[in-house]
């Protein structure tokens, strides 16, 4: 005789919110591009590899070009499909911030209204150029760094190729200086996000708000792997 | 009377790692006195594994013991203190005759002794321990969680005994189960670390079917998929049945011969706290 209880299915693990703002300007076109979805659909099962991080994880990916849109809304990671992007257009790096901050706050409450405990999000951003927003940039960046100050995100600048604007990037956060990514490496710096998120998906740093897991920063570090596969550091 | 199944299996995680089970769990009824142990092998600690079966005979062996020495005191807090604290010498005594730390050794413990008309349970560390009765189950003094999910306290510890939950319920029950962690995202709310009652309700009607085997017990706790924590998995559950054919009374895999002669602990003078 088989014993098949029924047992409690709901996720109630806590979450990393993953932001990935991803540059799909004309500039990425051909190999970048061709390039970015290979590696995002080999992170879609990478992710799914890790029985904590596959649950942990919420994924979204938001596009910048002429403006900014959410390709893909927070998705746990065991959920996660990829999506083929196309490159077009200009660099509306300050809007597609502005979004990403939009939908980490509503993402927050999400978690707060379901009882869910949730790590500080990661915010990413990769280009190949530099923001054609300006005003909007500048009031984007302010705002981010004020989140990142008040230790509501953790912000991740990566240049891809020579034209990258560094400085622009640099201005998103005071704690993180921004890498450069080694050629078209987003398989190598996808798989390094994998086993970060891994990394992180087994730490504590979790709690109902942000001050709680503020607090727990001082005692618990989350040792990501060395970013030296992917990145110029 | 009670009649118990129960297994511990290997969770993925430590599959995949190698590091085999360090859950152990047993059960034994002895002079009208059943005893249910489980324990959970610290996953950082490579001998934990034989800590914790070290910490499960130790303490059903005690238990038995007391049960069956009619100059036992009556107070089953006592009974677990006992338990508690012999099956921390085995440990520690294990740990020194290989010249290692007992922290090496580290493992949670739980312990539920059932008598006729009272359910004891001691419990150190983040193990499971669930009562019910007529469908309405309650999980049993579980452990607070500190700033870290990942923290539990251990049997090998210094000051374990501060840490010693005991609990001594008078009346019946139709079920009393002792899991390990590995399942707390499965049969608890992970928050209030109420039992989900489903869960408990396809237990007891399992273990009191004449065909229910621990084998069943263990299938199920290896089948399980997205467990969420890939830690290794115990279950053992003690429900009242009115036959008695066909019951067994031992079990468990890391139940090995012992001999009741070589058990010299005494009751240990401890700190007296309130059970309940």
């Amino acid at each position: 005789m088989e014993f098949n209880p029924q047992v409690d299915d709901r996720n109630p693990d806590p979450r990393i919110a993953c932001a990935l703002l991803l540059d799909t300007s004309s500039s990425m076109s051909g190999t970048p591009i061709d390039q970015l979805n290979q590696g995002f659909e080999q992170f879609c099962d990478d992710i799914k590899d890790d029985e904590l991080a596959c649950k942990r994880t919420e994924i979204s990916v938001i596009t910048f070009d002429s403006s900014a849109r959410v390709v893909i809304p927070f998705t746990e990671g065991r959920y996660l499909q990829p999506q083929r992007l196309h490159a077009s257009g200009s660099t509306a790096m300050g809007a597609a911030i502005n979004l990403a901050l939009d939908e980490l706050a509503a993402q927050k409450q999400a978690y707060k209204n379901a009882g869910l405990e949730y790590y500080r999000p990661w915010l990413f951003v990769l280009t190949d150029g530099g923001p054609t927003d300006g005003a909007v940039f500048s009031a984007a960046a302010t705002r981010l760094k004020a989140a990142e100050a008040a230790k509501g995100v953790s912000v991740f600048g990566i240049g891809v190729g020579a034209n990258a604007n560094l400085v622009k990037l640099k201005e998103l956060s005071a704690q993180r200086d921004p890498v450069k990514l080694d050629g078209v490496k987003f398989k190598e710096f996808f798989h390094w996000l994998s086993a970060s998120l891994s990394a992180a998906s087994q730490s504590g740093n979790h709690g109902h708000d942000d001050s709680a897991i503020a607090g727990k920063d001082a005692t618990e570090q989350i040792a990501l792997p060395s970013p030296n596969g992917w990145a110029f550091v | 009377m009670w009649k118990v199944l129960g297994a511990s299996v290997t969770g993925n995680s430590h599959v995949a790692s190698g590091t085999g089970c360090q859950d152990a769990s047993g059960w034994r009824t002895h002079a009208g006195v059943t005893c249910l142990a489980v324990a959970d092998g610290a996953g950082s600690r490579p001998l934990s594994a034989t800590g914790s079966a070290l910490a499960v005979e130790q303490a059903l062996e005690t238990v038995a013991r007391l049960a069956s020495d009619e100059n036992s005191p009556g107070d089953l807090a006592n009974w677990l203190r006992t338990a508690f604290d012999s099956a921390r010498d085995r440990v520690v005594a294990f740990a020194s005759s290989t010249e290692r730390k007992p922290a090496e050794y580290a493992s949670t413990l739980a312990v539920a002794i059932l008598t006729a008309d009272h359910i004891a349970i001691g419990q150190l560390g983040d193990g499971i321990t669930v009562v019910g009765s007529g469908s309405r189950y309650v999980a049993v003094h579980p452990e607070v969680k500190g700033e870290y999910v990942n923290e539990t306290f251990f049997l090998t510890a210094s000051d374990w005994y501060e840490h010693l939950r005991l609990t001594v319920l008078a009346g019946a029950a139709d079920v009393v189960a002792l899991s390990t962690d590995g399942l707390r995202y499965k049969i608890t709310n992970t928050k209030t670390s109420a039992p989900f009652g489903p869960f408990f309700d396809g237990l007891l009607s399992y273990v009191q079917g004449t065909e229910a085997s621990s084998d069943g017990i263990s299938r199920f706790l290896a089948g399980l998929e997205n467990d969420q924590t890939g830690d290794d998995k115990s279950l053992v559950a003690a429900v009242q049945v009115t036959v008695e054919a066909d019951v067994t009374h031992d079990g468990g895999e890391t139940w090995p011969a012992y001999a009741v002669a070589d058990i010299t602990g005494q009751p240990p003078a401890l700190p007296v706290t309130a059970p309940g």
